[in-house]
């Protein structure tokens, strides 16, 4: 299967996942046998650039966090491989990831449950510094973590406050101060503003655009919304039932959506300006329960446009114009 | 009470008595919502929409909350007006569910898992209609179609864990809708629910309203959805109602400096598309409501703030010509600044 980066691009990857696969099993019965899976991500394949944001968009249940932490290998994958920085990191052992983990953070979406609520801001920020054991001394630490607080926009002084002193968009600023603490080059940012109320969710959003600039990050940022998704991504995935479904720039996206799962989304979100007056599709049913995906296309439950065949094949994601990437049977739509 | 009206909210106060102190969630408050009209009320986390509405209900818990000032006029379906705030638990117990009806965010948390919807549906038939258990579950079934859920005869016998979180905000829609109320509160009804599923719930709910002629208190923090499904907005800050109009001069034409600020946060695909450019964030945080700055409680964060004006006194909610109320001291100047005439 080809991996989605466009066929003249010599940019250089920094993580490139193929064929990703993660079951969960489903156990029942006196014996604990498997008697089903959840097929949280089912082959799912794209390369992160160094130095893009990628946008991982979907409805929740896609895959999307599945995705986010089995790269991180948090979680184990089932198949498929990953590689950062040409390195396959799909199965060495615990002990040699270590080094792997410190060039890879996340930032997590719940900025309440994500912190503990019985360490300093401080202690919270130094914490992987101590585990990967860098700037050695205290000292050096503590200069470190307040050159952090400062970088996210906190104030220096509120070392020593605990968590629950600060505000939702304060408290998510300490998380993304934890994690460039070790000065990462890879960060999947998990519905980093999801959270938050607009007004909050912009400042983070910002933040997190100028660090990207500043440092040099490559960012896997995961979203349910597309629209801040576009806002802050060089090129988006749409992922449906564990699969992705579209891929590519963030104008292409929303200019000329090529799958048929990108046109409803787009058209489903509400838009806030009264005067707009749009044609709506209404996408009929639920989202089918990933451990009984439907065959062929996982979207054609859904799909105003499927046809006989869309129950037949699975589409592959493949290359329909420079640098776009849909996983659908159909080009005559669209 | 103008004929037309249908609900009158005067000066609302509810204030919550705690440990810590005095919480004022809402602190006059005042809006009004016409027969049919669907009135959006905004704000973001904190700013009193919730307490607004449970105090419309006479929901508020007791202790620590209390109504502690203002009138909630509502014309009954005999036609005549009553202050909710005055009715005592008897007369609100009628007034809920046969006049208003409400749903809420998570429909998992507000119906009983042990008893299947058939059942929860009548039951509230039964208890608001004096209909028989047998026509209660007859009409359960063609409010279970009403709402669009597919056989609903077969889905009566569910039981609300085996539902999707869009077919259980359906099946609240129907037990509120049952009663035929002539005012329906929706806190965040489709906040927990993915963006196609949202999208089916308020094509529902716009469709209801058309067919059944009721008024809908929408209350939410999405723009979006209000843009969609409102006539009028309320916008909330604090506790406060900062601006009041109609749906499309509240987005093309705001007043009041929260408004514009919160417009301009919201990111929008049609423009991050085109053009990458930032969002325009509001500074600082919402105020901890136990300790609300003085005068206006936007003036920490605005960009607009003139000392010894926005600081000193609470500025009132005036009219500004057609209805297009602002709460600001400097709002006149503001137009002027930005060349827009009064
Ligand atoms: N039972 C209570 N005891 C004390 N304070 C309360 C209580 N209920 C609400 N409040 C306070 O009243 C204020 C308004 O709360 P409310 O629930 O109306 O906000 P909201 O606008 O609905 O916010 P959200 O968008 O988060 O739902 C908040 O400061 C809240 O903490
Ligand atoms: N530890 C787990 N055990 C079983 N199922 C899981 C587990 N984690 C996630 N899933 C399931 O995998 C699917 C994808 O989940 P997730 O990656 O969290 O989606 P998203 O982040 O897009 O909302 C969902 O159906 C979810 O319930
Ligand atoms: S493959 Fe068929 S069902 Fe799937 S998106 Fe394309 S047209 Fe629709
Ligand atoms: S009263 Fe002053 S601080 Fe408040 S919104 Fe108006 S200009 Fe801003
Ligand atoms: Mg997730
Ligand atoms: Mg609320």
């Amino acid at each position: 299967m080809s991996v989605p980066t466009p066929k003249a691009a010599a940019t250089e990857n920094l993580v490139e996942v193929k064929n990703l696969k993660k079951w969960f099993p489903i156990r029942g019965g006196i014996l604990s046998r498997v008697v089903a899976n959840v097929k949280a991500v089912n082959d799912v394949s794209f390369n992160v650039r160094k130095g893009e944001v990628l946008g991982l968009v979907g409805e929740s249940g896609s895959g999307k966090t599945t995705v986010g932490r089995t790269i991180l290998r948090l979680i184990e994958p089932t198949d498929g491989s990953i590689k950062f920085a040409g390195n396959d990191i799909t199965r060495i052992p615990k002990s040699e990831l270590r080094t792997y983990r410190r060039k890879m953070q996340i930032i997590f979406q719940d900025p309440f449950a994500s912190l503990n609520p019985r360490m300093t801001v401080g202690d919270i920020i130094a914490e992987p510094l101590v585990i990967h054991n860098l700037e050695g001394s205290a000292q050096a630490r503590t200069e470190r973590v307040a050159e952090l607080l400062q970088l996210v926009g906190l104030n220096p002084d509120h070392i020593r406050r605990y968590p629950h002193e600060f505000s939702g968009g304060q408290r998510q600023r300490i998380g993304i101060a934890r994690a460039l603490a070790v000065r990462p080059e890879f960060i999947v940012a998990d519905e980093p503003v999801s959270a938050l109320d607009v007004s909050i969710q912009a400042q983070v959003v910002n933040l997190l655009q100028d660090l990207k600039e500043q440092l040099g990050l490559t960012v896997l940022f995961i979203a349910h919304d597309l629209a801040v998704v576009e806002y802050i991504s060089d090129r988006i995935a749409v992922m449906y039932l564990g699969k992705i479904m579209e891929l590519t720039t963030s104008k292409n996206l929303y200019r000329s959506p090529k799958h048929p799962y990108t046109e409803a989304l787009l058209s489903a979100i509400p838009m806030p300006d009264p005067t707009l007056k749009r044609e709506r599709i209404v996408l009929q049913g639920d989202i089918p329960s990933p451990i009984n995906p439907p065959s062929g296309c996982v979207f054609r439950t859904r799909c105003r446009y499927a046809i006989k065949e869309c129950a037949e094949t699975v589409p592959e994601l493949r290359e329909v114009a420079p640098g776009h990437f849909k996983a659908c049977i159909r080009d005559d739509i669209l | 009470m103008d004929d037309k009206r249908l609900l009158e909210v005067k000066d609302l106060k509810v204030h919550f008595f705690t440990d810590d102190g005095v919480v004022k969630a809402v602190d006059g408050v005042s809006f009004h919502i016409d027969k049919g009209e669907t009135l959006a009320v905004v704000g973001e986390s904190g700013s009193g929409k919730s307490v607004t509405s449970l105090a419309i209900m006479r929901l508020i818990p007791n202790p620590p909350g209390r109504i502690v000032g203002g009138e909630i006029l509502f014309r009954g379906k005999d036609g005549q007006v009553k202050d909710l705030a005055k009715q005592d638990e008897a007369s609100m117990r009628k007034i809920r569910g046969n006049d208003i009806a409400m749903i809420f965010q998570e429909p998992m948390t507000s119906l009983n898992p042990v008893y299947t919807v058939g059942d929860q549906i009548a039951e509230a038939i039964v208890l608001h209609q004096g209909k028989s258990k047998k026509e209660a579950l007859e009409l359960s079934a063609e409010m279970l179609d009403l709402v669009g859920i597919p056989e609903p005869r077969k889905r009566l016998s569910n039981y609300p864990h085996q539902m999707s979180g869009g077919m259980r905000q359906r099946v609240m829609i129907a037990m509120a809708l049952s009663c035929n109320p002539s005012l329906l509160i929706a806190d965040e009804p489709t906040t927990a629910l993915d963006v196609t599923i949202q999208a089916q719930i308020l094509e529902l709910m716009y469709k209801l309203q058309e067919e059944i002629g009721m008024s809908i208190l929408f209350i939410t923090h999405n723009l979006g959805v209000v843009a969609e499904m409102a006539d009028r907005v309320v916008v909330m800050y604090a506790g406060r109602a900062v601006e009041e109009a109609d749906v499309t001069p509240t987005f093309k034409r705001p007043k009041h400096p929260y408004t514009m600020g919160l417009l301009n946060s919201v990111p929008r695909l049609d423009l991050a598309a085109e053009h990458q450019q930032r969002l325009e964030a509001i500074p600082g945080n919402v105020p901890n409501p136990l300790r609300l700055p003085s005068g206006c409680a936007f003036h920490p964060r605005c960009k607009y703030f003139q000392a010894g004006r926005c600081d000193t006194d609470i500025p009132l909610l005036q009219d500004t010509g057609g209805g297009h109320m602002v709460r600001c001291v400097r709002w006149a100047e503001i137009q002027a600044e930005q060349g827009v005439t009064a």
